[in-house]
């Protein structure tokens, strides 16, 4: 097994009185593909968010590359915390994410999507950027589509430059946030090949989704959810032959 | 023998035009710069209001309601005589317009500039975190370059109304149009070809204004128009605007 690269330990978040997520404890190795499975709003993307702490846990840790990562409860905190926040660009430049929604920055060409980070989060120059940009792009099979807008794209295009976007500053792990849900049907084969071919290429990700084939087939291991908990996690041939009953009653209603 | 008067004689203005062009140029003067200071001022507030600190957002509270709920008539002569009395700082008129409009228009622009900032879909600031950019970063080039689009419209409106305001800076002396205006009707008695002919240059202004706001909304609109859906997913939730 490889060193692990990413650990929750014991994380928790809650918004108002609604807790979404309570106890997750989960480790991931480098160079594995870890796919969170499981009803819609038990938490899949909400843990997914706390990695990077777009939507930071209020309880718990996560540590990446051994270092820990939480925040501190208390008002006397305050000066502890805003350091904290100050350091977190870190943690998430090294962490790659794409959404559901795409977000794209529509004011932005494909090319400029692409160059920002590298330009303001790893400091190349123009032309740096750019010929890192244009390669970036190429790969995501959108060499010829480098200066145009969003609002001239496909929604698979988008998700194209979201990807190339998130890889161009060549994170250690990449977050996928049901990146094939707001795809059109012939849309979504395109995208969860290029996921693929990630995998392969030896990336460590955490793939929200609601693709069951992608993830029986990719995954090294799969994560259950149900109401805020990891319910069982397992091998996808483990999490197929299940016997906790709630996983057997998703995957029965979903596989049929 | 009384000589005839004719009815309508705008001999006058023609005599009077080169005064009245320079009370045109102040007027505008005075509306530009004031409405330039709101905009810096009301980007300012406008972040304040959406910062995490309560004191800030309290500060930036009172601010707006000020300056939105007092007359610019009231404020123009607090600043050119009350503040000599109060404090003893003795502001020249024009400077003193100047300061008056743009804390008027602030106030209100603080609030366009909040909403447009809230209109930009969270997806964004949460893409540009993502990446690893730094919250100023965030604003300055994803956030706020979306927003400004969306308050071109408004703040264009506010510019048009400052132009109009720039009238009630008369009351202090500002030689701008509305005052040599006055200062000429009453020298030729001829008031109703005067205020006929101010009221006109600032109806002239004001659609010009108005179409130069459009033809930039027109040049801006071309790559603002994707929308994307809100997110349907339960999972979604809000997280805070930074700032």
């Amino acid at each position: 097994m490889n060193p692990t690269l990413l650990q929750l330990k014991n994380v928790g978040k809650r918004f108002g009185d609604h807790v979404v997520l309570s106890e997750i404890n989960l480790e991931i190795a480098k160079g594995e593909v870890v796919c969170v499975i499981g009803p819609s709003g038990s938490g899949k993307s909400t843990l997914l968010r706390c990695i990077n702490f777009i939507a930071p846990p209020e309880e718990g840790e996560v540590i990446f590359e051994g270092r820990s990562w939480k925040r501190f409860h208390s008002a006397l905190n305050f000066i502890a915390n805003r350091k904290y926040e100050a350091q977190l660009p870190k943690l998430r430049a090294e962490i790659g994410m794409v959404f559901q929604h795409f977000n794209v920055f529509p004011h932005m060409s494909a090319i400029e999507n692409v160059m920002l980070g590298l330009t303001k989060v790893r400091g190349k120059n123009r032309n740096e950027a750019r010929e890192i940009a244009e390669r970036s792009l190429r790969q995501v099979g959108l060499g010829d589509k480098l200066d145009q807008y969003p609002e001239k794209l496909s929604g698979g295009q988008k998700q194209r430059v979201a990807i190339a976007r998130a890889l161009a500053l060549n994170p250690k792990v990449m977050l996928f946030d049901e990146v094939t849900s707001a795809l059109d049907p012939e849309l979504v084969t395109g995208i969860l090949d290029e996921m693929r071919r990630l995998a392969s290429d030896g990336m460590t990700m955490v793939v929200v989704t609601h693709e069951m084939n992608f993830a029986f087939q990719v995954a090294t291991r799969i994560v259950f959810m149900d109401a805020g908990r990891i319910v069982t996690i397992g091998t996808p041939d483990e999490i197929r032959n299940t016997t906790e009953p709630r996983a057997r009653a998703f995957l029965s209603s979903i596989l049929g | 023998m009384a000589s005839e008067q004719p009815f309508f004689d705008f001999a006058p203005i023609w005599q009077a035009k080169s005064l009245l062009i320079e009370g045109f140029g102040i007027a505008m003067f005075s509306a530009i710069a004031g409405i330039f200071f709101a905009i810096l001022l009301g980007l300012v507030v406008a972040m304040m209001r959406l910062s995490r600190y309560r004191v800030l957002r309290a500060i930036a509270f009172i601010y707006t309601q000020l300056f939105r709920g007092v007359p610019l008539y009231v404020l123009v002569l607090w600043i050119y005589f009350g503040l000599v009395f109060a404090v003893g700082i003795d502001i020249p008129r024009i400077p003193s317009g100047i300061i008056a409009l743009a804390l008027l228009n602030s106030g209100y622009l603080s609030e366009t500039f909040r909403s447009g900032i809230l209109a930009v879909d969270k997806g964004q600031r949460e893409a540009g975190e993502a990446l690893g950019l730094r919250p100023w970063q965030v604003n300055r080039f994803i956030v706020l370059p979306q927003a400004g689009r969306i308050v071109v419209p408004p703040t264009g409106n506010q510019f048009v109304d400052a132009i109009k305001d720039s009238a009630i800076l008369s009351i202090i002396g500002v030689p701008e149009l509305m005052k040599i205006a006055q200062e000429q009707a009453n020298m030729y008695y001829r008031p109703f070809e005067f205020y006929t002919v101010a009221g006109l240059l600032y109806l002239v202004a004001v659609i010009l204004v108005s179409k130069g706001i459009s033809r930039l909304e027109r040049r801006l609109a071309r790559f603002s128009r994707e929308k994307i859906e809100a997110s349907s997913d339960a999972d979604k939730t809000v997280s805070e605007v930074g700032g």
